[in-house]
């Protein structure tokens, strides 16, 4: 409806529209609109010299990168699949791991314990995002790799073919040296193949990622067992550089009456059969030692053959360092879990385990580990049924297999964060090296090596390898190839926390879990437990990335801020600035930001004069 | 002309929802308060249901719904929110903004008393403590009037820029289901159609609105609102008229009952007008010479029209629902204001129904004998069905 007349006059709206030389008070009553307006926008009143503060875009970390100890730009490649662009999320990826569809499958995903999300409705599935990356065409052939630099005529020899000697062998290549790889057993991959049961990683998911990197030039050599066959000092003679990681492979002794038993099995051992497919006879009734990721492996592999399985541990559930989703899944598919007992000894009837002696525990104060200690309640002893037993004590490293020089026994028990030791040429990592033992530990490790022997190998680059250090954890391989051009390696960036984010801006969105196979039925055999995403699914999940410290160019800066003119993205360079003729620093684009990619800091009145000029 | 199809059951929360989606709003921001709030709900539901076209903002606050309605109404957008009692009450700073940025809101107000202590049953407290904000306020009387005075309300609104509350009683009206006649949308469309705003929040043609206005224009400005009270007067009138055309029915700044000889007259706003109809026949089956009158616009006052039906030397007596307390009602000492000493009456100022108590037709003839006897205090508050 048009207003009335008499309550805009022309006078009035020409006035608006026009301005006037004239002083308000000297403005007729027919002059003066009805309501306090402007002659002209906000542009006319550079009001920059007001603020004691100013905005600033500055990248935060995501915490999953932090936490990722392969060094995985996580948030990059989960938002670019928010984005829809899933090749580039693959090349993210492929960026600082060789090996993703296997980390997609059996990785322990740090990234989601330090996902900012897990506070509001849960974590992202950062694991299965990347094994449906891992698992797309673009990671058929290892073209999704271009040498980064031609040949440098280097050759480094690798001894072991687990998760920490290819991630070596992939990044020493990408970097242009030669690399021989030695491995003891007849089929490489290590604790990947002889370790992890093929119902979390199937044989043909491992061996496409490893024919990837043989693609790429390395040569993996079966069958020869560094120590025996190789002297490491004579391997050193012959290589520029050696990396050893050859793991943790051999068991902690049990000690206990009848444990020489042909019943009776290291995890080490039973896994890396099971896996070969000679699954040894456990009968009936299998006991397994233990509480930890090989204890529950073997328990879920001892099943598949057919046996009652029994985990027996001197702590309770809640003490067992294996991972939570293993042992859920495992007491799923049947296994018992007997808590609060340690072996006492096997009873053997003419030649055959018939069962185990057990005692009670209760728990006590909490021991160095920081978990409660099992005390052992004497005369609580009792017998449970055992047709074989396999002893998951856990692994301890054998330096003495490898080497019987004590020199390089001492400078491989020596090693800096880097793996390098004070013997020249010689670096260690993985399991080896000890610390947390998981793949992706191991992936880390064997990267931060290859960039160490690289250094070694050209003489000192530019910056000190502490610079390729995210967020005060991995390396990034992707940030040394570009000489530490990164945004996430800015020195004293800071890592978001959930309390920097606006969770006004994020609705509760359930996770997207993956089907597991066991939910429907439990089967024997040793077929993938666990399918991957859908492409929507991935996409769904994707989306609840909060990125947390990156600008997604969600535009909401300069939708709150007040002067309207004082947030832009160049058109042209895409970069994010502020006029600071025109932002009189509210802060309300910092405070209003969803993912705190905008600081607020102090204007330095004495030398930092603000513009205030027009633009 | 408009046929007893669009005859329907509604009550007279729906009946405002119901005139908003006819009026094409675009803006609805809104935060949810008994007893207004199946208003935003039925709108809510108008617009889940692809009813409405329209953005339907479930705010924080009602400041924050206020503050909404105003920004969107600045870039020429139809806006409306709705609201009671304590919400009003917190409005109260943006009720003023909206005056004073000439922004067109209407608003849906169902009258609730204000706390403390707790109630959720009405009085006129909260519409009364705005009546200084420069709103125009409607009170209605019942659920066609709500729909009716709606749309009017809207098409005044943009005319004379100035926001406008209808105002009901919270259950009489806001709960109760009467029949109402829903005209067609195209008659709708045509009493009223799009809005227009020469100036208004534009990216194209930017300017700021609301900047700092100094003494040599301040009282300028102030002036505007009251010339717009005025025009809005006359505004009103053809509205009144243009609507009848349309639809055959007539809204009344003033609703008289029997006043033409009385002698002895009783005043009130909203639906406590039928226990006034009843005592008023009753005594005139005595031979008093009783009347009332209803007052449906109360902002901006119908003064002329008060002064033309009050007949000269009568008794007046005024029911408010609301206390200025330390002084008398709101609207007892208005009507007080506007028709002494020349037209010869004695106004009282009576108090009833405050927090949801009825007013009978008892508490009415209370107020007639009080002014019949002499017993009733012509300067300070008469309070009605009182313990005191």
């Amino acid at each position: 409806m048009a207003i009335h007349k008499e309550i805009f006059s022309d006078e009035a709206l020409r006035h608006v529209r026009e301005g006037s030389a004239k002083p308000p008070g000297q403005l007729s009553a027919d002059e003066i609109p009805p309501m306090a307006a402007s002659w002209a926008n906000t542009e006319k009143m550079p009001v920059g010299g007001w603020k004691e503060n100013r905005p600033r875009y500055l990248r935060g970390l995501s915490p999953c990168l932090a936490h990722c100890p392969v060094g995985n730009d996580v948030e990059g490649f989960v938002s670019t699949v928010r984005e829809g662009d899933v090749e580039s999320a693959a090349r993210l990826l492929a960026a600082e791991t060789p090996l993703p569809a296997t980390c997609g499958r059996v990785c322990y995903h740090p990234c989601e314990s330090g996902c900012n999300r897990v506070q509001l409705d849960g974590s992202v599935g950062i694991r299965a995002i990347e094994r449906y990356l891992g698992d797309l065409p673009y990671f058929d052939s290892a073209n999704i790799w271009s040498q980064a630099r031609p040949a440098t005529g280097k050759n480094i020899a690798i001894a072991g073919s687990g998760p920490g000697g290819l991630a070596s062998a992939w990044a020493l290549s990408l970097l242009g040296h030669k690399v021989e790889i030695f491995e003891r057993k007849p089929e490489p991959g290590g604790l990947l193949l002889y370790g992890i049961p093929a119902y979390r990683l199937p044989k043909d998911i491992l061996s496409k990622e490893i024919g990837r990197i043989k693609d790429m030039g390395v040569r993996i050599n079966c069958g020869v067992n560094v120590g025996e066959a190789k002297e490491l000092s004579k391997l050193l003679e012959s290589y520029d550089s050696v990396f050893v990681a050859t793991g943790a492979a051999k068991s902690r002794d049990i000690n206990i009456k009848g444990d020489n038993n042909k019943a009776v099995y290291s995890a080490i051992e039973y896994l890396s059969e099971a896996t070969s497919g000679n699954i040894p006879e456990t009968g009936r009734e299998c006991i397994i030692i233990g509480g930890g990721n090989s204890a529950v492996d073997a328990a879920r592999s001892a099943k598949r053959s057919g046996a009652n399985v029994t985990i027996v541990y001197r702590r309770t559930r809640a003490e067992m360092p294996a991972y939570e989703t293993e042992i859920d899944d495992a007491l799923k598919e049947g296994i018992q879990l007997e808590e609060l007992a340690i072996p006492l000894e096997l009873i053997v009837e003419n030649g055959s385990l018939t069962g185990m002696k057990c005692l009670k525990t209760k728990l006590g104060e909490p021991d160095d580990s920081g978990r409660r200690s099992p005390i052992p309640v004497p005369g609580s002893d009792f017998v449970i049924p055992a047709s074989s037993m396999i002893n998951a004590l856990g692994e301890i490293i054998d330096k003495e297999e490898l080497t019987k020089n004590s020199d390089f026994q001492n400078a491989l028990s020596e090693l800096n964060h880097w793996g390098s030791s004070n013997i020249q040429g010689l670096f260690a990592g993985g399991d080896f090296v000890g610390g947390d033992r998981t793949v992706a530990h191991a992936i880390g490790g064997g990267k931060r090596a290859a960039m160490a022997i690289d250094r070694f190998l050209l003489g000192k680059s530019a910056n000190p390898l502490e610079s390729y250090i995210v967020g005060g954890g991995p390396a990034s391989l992707a940030g040394y190839l570009k000489n530490g051009e990164s945004d996430v390696l800015a020195e004293g960036i800071k890592t978001i926390q959930y309390k920097d984010l606006n969770p006004a801006y994020f609705p509760n969105v359930e996770r997207e879990e993956l089907a597991k196979v066991l939910d429907q039925k439990p089967d024997n055999s040793f077929r993938e437990v666990e399918s991957g995403y859908t492409p929507e699914e991935a996409k769904a999940e994707a989306n609840r990335c909060f990125s947390c410290g990156r600008c997604t160019n969600c535009g909401l800066c300069q939708i709150f801020c007040p002067e309207g003119a004082a947030v832009h993205r160049d058109p042209q360079s895409k970069e994010l600035m502020i006029f600071d003729s025109h932002c009189k620093g509210c802060g309300i684009c910092v405070e209003e930001c969803p993912r705190c990619a905008l600081v607020m800091e102090p204007v330095n009145k004495e030398s930092d004069v603000v513009k205030t000029e027009t633009q | 002309m408009i046929s007893e199809e669009h005859r329907i059951a509604i009550t007279g929360n729906q009946a405002i929802a119901h005139a908003v989606r006819m009026a094409r709003i675009h803006v609805v921001a809104a935060y949810p308060i008994t007893p207004q709030t199946s208003v935003v709900e039925e709108i809510a539901e108008f617009c889940a249901a692809g009813k409405m076209d329209a953005k339907f903002i479930q705010t924080e606050s009602e400041h924050s719904s206020m503050s909404a309605c105003i920004g969107a109404s600045m870039t020429g957008a139809r806006a409306f929110t709705a609201t009671s009692s304590q919400g009003l009450a917190l409005m109260h700073e943006m009720l003023h903004w909206a005056v004073g940025a000439r922004t067109p809101v209407i608003l849906g107000e169902v009258n609730r008393a204000l706390a403390a202590p707790w109630t959720i049953l009405t009085d006129q407290s909260d519409s009364m403590a705005q009546r200084d904000t420069g709103w125009m306020q409607f009170y209605c009387a019942n659920n066609q009037e709500v729909f009716d005075s709606t749309l009017l309300a809207f098409k005044v609104a943009e005319q004379v820029l100035l926001p406008a509350m209808v105002v009901l009683d919270a259950f009489v009206l806001s709960h109760s289901t009467e029949a109402v006649i829903l005209p067609p949308q195209d008659l709708v469309d045509e009493y009223l159609p799009p809005r227009e705003t020469p100036v208004k929040l534009d990216p194209d043609e930017p300017h700021a609105f609301g900047g700092m206005m100094f003494p040599d224009v301040f009282m300028e400005q102030r002036y505007k609102i009251e010339q717009s009270m005025d025009i809005a007067k006359e505004v009103i009138l053809s509205e009144i008229e243009e609507w009848e055309k349309a639809t055959g029915r007539q809204l009344k700044p003033l609703y008289p009952y029997r006043i033409d000889d009385a002698e002895v007259v009783v005043m009130c706003l909203g639906t406590a007008f039928g226990s006034v109809r009843y005592a008023v026949d009753k005594l005139r089956k005595e031979g008093i010479k009783a009347g009332g009158i209803r007052m449906w616009q109360y902002r901006p006052f119908p003064i002329k029209q008060l002064k033309e039906l009050i007949p000269e030397g009568s008794q007046v007596g005024v029911i408010d629902r609301a206390v200025s307390f330390g002084i008398s009602g709101p609207v007892g000492s208005e009507v007080k204001s506007v028709l002494s000493p020349e037209s010869r009456n004695s106004v009282y100022g009576f108090i009833a129904g405050l927090g949801g108590r009825e007013i009978q037709p008892e508490s009415v003839e209370s107020v007639f004998r009080a002014m019949l006897e002499g017993s009733a205090d012509p300067v300070g508050i008469n309070w009605v069905d009182v313990r005191k």
